[in-house]
């Protein structure tokens, strides 16, 4: 048989084919690393301040409102009549998800292609904070308009003692309930303690089987900063405070947490919540009446009525919000998700920008077209303005201002923040979702910690 | 019981008729060819009695068992396909072996079974060898010892030679015929090619638009044609054929056209008056042809005026192709007839057992 | 100079296009190099560049919020085999790989089969089956999910309905039941590319083979067994291939139904480098785990492309 002759002939083709495609690859990888070396230096920022003149101004702002369906129109409008009643300015509006903004607007810091301005709020703002990215505002704003600020909100966007996030919207989680609900099963009021919550739930749920669709509580557990944001409230009231900047490890090995985690796994085991579903999923539900109580931020309101076009009439007679309950210290404790408007360093008009940024968050025109119809929030002004006093003159409002506001606190956003909510999360929900033992669970949560900490390079303090 | 009989078989694909009124009858241990035209129906005809096709009408029995309901495995026959479809991943031991495999044969019997088959065929070298790495021949084999191995009461072959060149053609057509005496069993052989069909069967049935013409002895097909088709089919070189009008000569009769003049002894020639409605067409087998000569022409009369087109010399004799009139024969001459292409010259026939007189238009025979 | 050497007669002609040698000798004549060279530079942009970065910023600690690289050798990687969210991660990669490509393999050949004889008035069905593929693979993830959900789902209710389950069954609250979930939602979607393979395949077995077989004596199942598989078996090997390196990759579906959880009970590899690059910002890290995840899909890759060369030579 001529097998031989074959035999050589393919292999020839073989060596002459991986010949080729070694030349090719070298090539190609050598190429790739004279483009890795090229840009491996990263720019520094520019800035440049020019006095506010009457010459045209575009101002780039980025935000997530107008990429929500509730809340676009409103700042749509609002921003034509900014640039109506501002002729030279053109305001550019960015729409980028919310889940998305916190890593789009890092990575644009790093490509010298930040906005000007932006929406963020709570560990977003951290982040930026941290990498220096933000213009500090105290220059532009003037010491008597920052007096005029909610205190808890302006602590809120100083960091490292610079004043770098404007509070647009007051939004700090509340525990709405459905009044309707709550009356059916036989529970007069909010609870105000943890331990009131729980007997609540029973009770919705004995009022309320499975079978009927009603989730007792809808409470967001998910494995996200802002999972860590809603659950931070709730650790507070047993004691726990699972991190801070400060520390390289968790505190979590303790009893408090303990007690933290037992209470979630009582929330899955007894069928109170659903586990790993995002807040936004329980808005939709309660529009329906199908949730008794919810973790949630004002923005609930306009999340439910875009559900089922409830009047704001029909929707305060329903829907009541109060504190978040406290733990057997009687403090309560809530954790904000203020929206603030940041400046970035490399913004070219820095007095244009602040001037939008102070108009959207104050002007008593803003307040009263878009963040009290469209955020169903408290702008962050002290006083009352007569402009709008009487759209905020309902309980809501009233609870928001006089009782949840006062119990804001800053859980521990920050570089560390990023790596803790992880192992955190992941571990609340394994918690809640399974019978693994909760001193394994605090152990597993502690070494993934270390070990997120040292790749992150910041296991020294 | 291994015999087969086809009754009134029809078969159409929609509304086309593809065979039509088919009988034969074909005895135990018989060896039967079914020969044709591509599209004559033979090879429908063949998957029929396999069981691979469907017939619209008639009645198939295999021994003395209606078969038209049975499924193909369960009718005991082995068919040999013209591209001998042997399983690619298999070796030729595997591929001999599958089917009593499938049937759940005991091991032993299935080697002593494959390495008879192998040794009748002379492959027991190959065994280990996959279809891909044998040649033309050695796969024919393979798919006949396929077959062996399954001792089926029928074979059915589907133009099995047609794909090997001339020389293994001529060595395999003998291995079949010595391994038909061999197993004593009843085979149908399909094929295109009448040389074959005339060496290999014992009865030949010639095929033309889904009708079988006339089954017989190649004797039988040789002599005495049934129809115009069967006539021209059988014989190498083919019967030639020239159109002439009968006429009656005194009280004999003759069939002449421009170039030729055609007799027949009394009773045939009657016959044909009798018979015809028009103008016949002749047949004329070429070895029954011979030049006219000085002796003029021989027995009957008959002479044919023509032109000589085409000389083929093939050994001791020479094939010889003239124009008579519109009509072209072909005359089987000795070598010693010094002719040329544009000669003018006269044929005669030698005996009138190589002149079949047949009706023009339906082809039947006169005579 | 290499002299063409013919292969016997009777031989079978190893594969490898022709035009491999030519194309050898067109890039021996220099001017033919230099329109080669754009093609080059895209590649060396979009697929090496990346690549190569990627395993620099492995051997640095860089967070995106301090923008400042700093090299750490191979910390990152000590810290990745001491990482018990790595190998979750590679174990659940893993098991969604797996059992997606065998549930829509199987499927997708059983289907094929049965499908194989619809001619005519039934062919509409296959062409029903294969939508899936068509429908964008995000949608259909929430559907899947609202479909799965606890309260309010419609194979809880069903499952409700028929009694076949005294309570709801938390498919994606749950970590047994997310993962299954995620991988039938994935099947329902990859199932169609392998119908669409196998009826292909299918379609090149021989008829005169199967006619062999049937006359030997093979029932249906011994056919498809002993026939028509061995005719499947190169377009079953790269379609297997194919998806296996595409499952390996496959972000949208989890990432809508259940984000990685709950816990990381369907947390993969993609998922855990997503969550570490842009939710925990630690880019550095994020690259190493990138850059074994790479390692990894390259092995696989090797393995395709021998196949494939095995396939096409028999």
């Amino acid at each position: 048989m001529s097998t031989s002759v074959d035999r050589t002939v393919g292999a020839r083709r073989r060596q002459g084919r991986s010949r080729r495609g070694f030349g090719i690859a070298a090539v190609v990888a050598a190429g790739g690393m004279v483009l890795a070396a090229c840009s491996s230096s990263s720019s520094s920022a520019s800035s440049a301040t020019s006095p506010a003149s009457t010459a045209p101004v575009t101002i780039t702002f980025a935000n997530w409102a107008s990429d929500e369906s509730n809340t676009a129109p409103g700042l749509k409008a609002a921003i034509a009549l900014y640039e109506k009643e501002n002729p030279n300015v053109t305001i550019v509006s960015q729409p980028v998800s919310y889940s998305n903004i916190g890593s789009q607007l890092l990575l644009e810091v790093r490509s010298g292609d930040a906005p000007d301005v932006a929406e963020v709020q709570g560990d977003y703002t951290a982040a930026l904070a941290y990498d220096s990215a933000l213009a500090p505002l105290t220059p532009y704003a003037g010491s008597s308009f920052v007096k005029s600020l909610v205190p808890q909100s302006v602590t809120e966007g100083t960091y490292n003692g610079q004043f770098v996030a404007t509070p647009w919207i007051i939004a700090p989680f509340g525990l709405w309930y459905n009044k309707n609900i709550l009356a059916s099963a036989g529970i007069s009021g909010p609870p105000s303690t943890v331990t009131a919550l729980e007997s609540d739930l029973a009770k919705v749920k004995a009022k309320y089987p499975p079978s009927t669709g009603m989730i007792p509580f809808g409470f967001d557990s998910t494995n996200r900063s802002f999972g860590l944001d809603i659950n931070w409230s709730f650790m507070k009231d047993f004691g726990a405070t699972p991190m801070s900047e400060s520390t390289t490890t968790l505190a979590v090995q303790t009893p408090q947490f303990t007690n933290y985690l037992s209470f979630i796994r009582s929330l899955g085991q007894n069928g109170y919540d659903v586990p790993n579903q995002l807040q936004g999923h329980f808005r939709a539900i309660a529009a329906v009446n199908k949730v008794a109580f919810a973790v949630d931020g004002p923005y609930f309101q306009s999340a439910v009525q875009a559900t089922n076009h409830m009047t704001n009439a029909q929707f305060y007679s329903t829907f009541g919000v109060t504190t978040i309950p406290s733990g057997s210290s009687g403090t309560h404790y809530t954790v904000p998700t203020d929206h603030q408007l940041v400046m970035f360093k490399t913004a070219k008009n820095k007095a244009a920008a602040w001037k939008f940024m102070q108009w959207l968050t104050t002007s008593p025109q803003a307040v009263k077209d878009y963040t009290i119809p469209y955020e169903d929030a408290l702008p962050p002004l002290k006083q009352t303005n007569p402009a709008w006093a009487s759209l905020v003159n309902n309980p809501n409002f009233t609870a928001y201002k006089n009782v949840i506001e006062p119990t804001a606190i800053r859980p521990g956003w920050g570089p560390k923040y990023d790596v803790a909510f992880p192992p955190i999360m992941t571990g609340v929900e394994t918690a809640m979702t399974t019978a693994t033992p909760l001193a394994q669970i605090e152990s597993t949560m502690q070494s993934q910690y270390k070990t997120a900490l040292q790749s992150a390079g910041l296991n020294t303090p | 019981m291994a015999s087969v009989t086809i009754t009134e078989v029809m078969k159409k694909f929609g509304d086309e008729p593809v065979l039509q009124h088919c009988n034969l009858q074909v005895d135990d241990g018989e060896f039967v060819v079914l020969v044709g035209a591509s599209g004559s129906g033979k090879t429908t005809l063949l998957r029929i009695v396999a069981g691979l096709e469907e017939l619209t009408d008639g009645q198939v029995m295999i021994g003395d068992r209606v078969v038209n309901d049975v499924d193909v495995k369960d009718r005991n026959i082995a068919m040999v396909f013209q591209n001998y479809a042997l399983y690619p991943h298999m070796n030729v031991y595997d591929n001999m072996a599958f089917g009593l495999r499938r049937q759940h044969t005991p091991k032993v019997e299935i080697a002593e079974r494959v390495t008879s088959a192998a040794k009748i065929l002379g492959i027991e070298h190959l065994v280990k060898r996959k279809p891909k790495q044998l040649s033309g021949g050695q796969r024919q084999r393979v798919a006949l010892g396929r077959a062996i191995v399954r001792q089926p009461s029928v074979f059915l072959m589907d133009e099995p030679l047609s794909n090997l060149d001339a020389h293994l053609r001529a060595e395999m057509r003998g291995e079949i015929l010595k391994l038909h005496r061999r197993l004593a069993a009843t085979f149908i052989f399909v094929t295109h090619d009448q040389v074959e069909a005339l060496t290999m069967g014992d009865r030949i049935a010639v095929m033309s638009d889904g009708k079988i013409l006339q089954v017989g002895t190649p004797d039988d097909l040789y002599q005495r044609p049934v129809n115009r088709f069967v006539g021209g089919f059988i014989g190498a070189p083919a019967m030639g054929f020239i159109t002439c009008d009968v006429v009656t000569v005194g009280d004999g009769v003759v069939l002449r056209n421009a170039s030729a003049e055609v007799y027949l002894p009394p009773e045939r020639a009657a016959l044909v008056a009798q018979r015809a409605t028009g103008p016949v067409s002749v047949g004329l087998r070429p070895d029954y042809l011979r030049l006219c000569g000085d002796g003029g022409p021989a027995g009957s009369g008959t002479v044919l005026r023509g032109i000589v087109e085409v000389v083929e010399p093939l050994g001791a004799d020479q094939h010889v192709m003239v124009r008579v009139g519109d009509a072209s024969l072909t005359a089987k001459l000795p070598r010693s007839d010094r002719l040329q292409i544009d000669d003018k010259v006269t044929l005669t026939v030698t005996d009138d057992v190589g002149v079949h007189v047949f009706d023009s238009a339906s082809g039947d025979a006169l005579s | 100079m290499t002299t063409e050497v013919l292969p016997a007669e009777g031989t079978t002609h190893p594969a490898g296009p022709p035009t491999w040698a030519r194309f050898h000798r067109l890039i021996r004549k220099k001017r033919m190099l230099w329109m080669v060279l754009p093609t080059l530079a895209i590649l060396a942009f979009v697929i090496a560049y990346p690549a190569v970065r990627a395993v620099q910023l492995s051997f640095t600690s860089t967070s995106l919020i301090n923008p400042v690289a700093r090299g750490v050798g191979f910390t990152n990687y000590r810290t990745l085999f001491h990482d018990s969210v790595f190998y979750t991660a590679l174990k659940n990669t893993l098991v969604f790989t797996g059992s997606s490509v065998l549930l829509a393999g199987v499927g997708g050949l059983v289907l094929a089969l049965l499908l194989e004889d619809f001619l005519g008035r039934f062919r509409w069905v296959q062409t029903v089956l294969l939508t899936p593929w068509a429908v964008p693979t995000v949608v259909a993830a929430y559907l899947f999910r609202y479909m799965f959900e606890e309260s309010g789902g419609v194979v809880n209710s069903v499952l409700l309905q028929l009694h076949l389950v005294s309570h709801a069954v938390p498919f994606l609250a749950s970590p047994q039941w997310s993962m299954p979930t995620v991988v039938l939602a994935n099947v329902w979607a990859q199932l169609p590319f392998f119908l669409l393979v196998f009826s292909a395949g299918l379609k090149t077995v021989p008829d005169e083979v199967v006619e062999a077989a049937r006359t030997d004596g093979a029932g249906r199942w011994s056919i498809v067994r002993h026939v028509k598989l061995h005719y499947l078996r190169s377009a079953a090997v790269i379609a297997v291939l194919l998806m296996v390196i595409a499952n390996f990759n496959n972000f949208p579906h989890i990432e809508s139904m259940t984000g990685g959880g709950p816990g990381i009970s369907t947390t993969t590899l993609v998922i855990y480098v997503y969550q570490l690059a842009f939710s925990s910002y630690d880019v550095g890290y994020a690259s190493a785990v990138g850059v074994v995840w790479l390692v990894i899909l390259l092995v696989l890759a090797v393995g395709f492309v021998r196949a494939v060369r095995m396939e096409g030579t028999s």
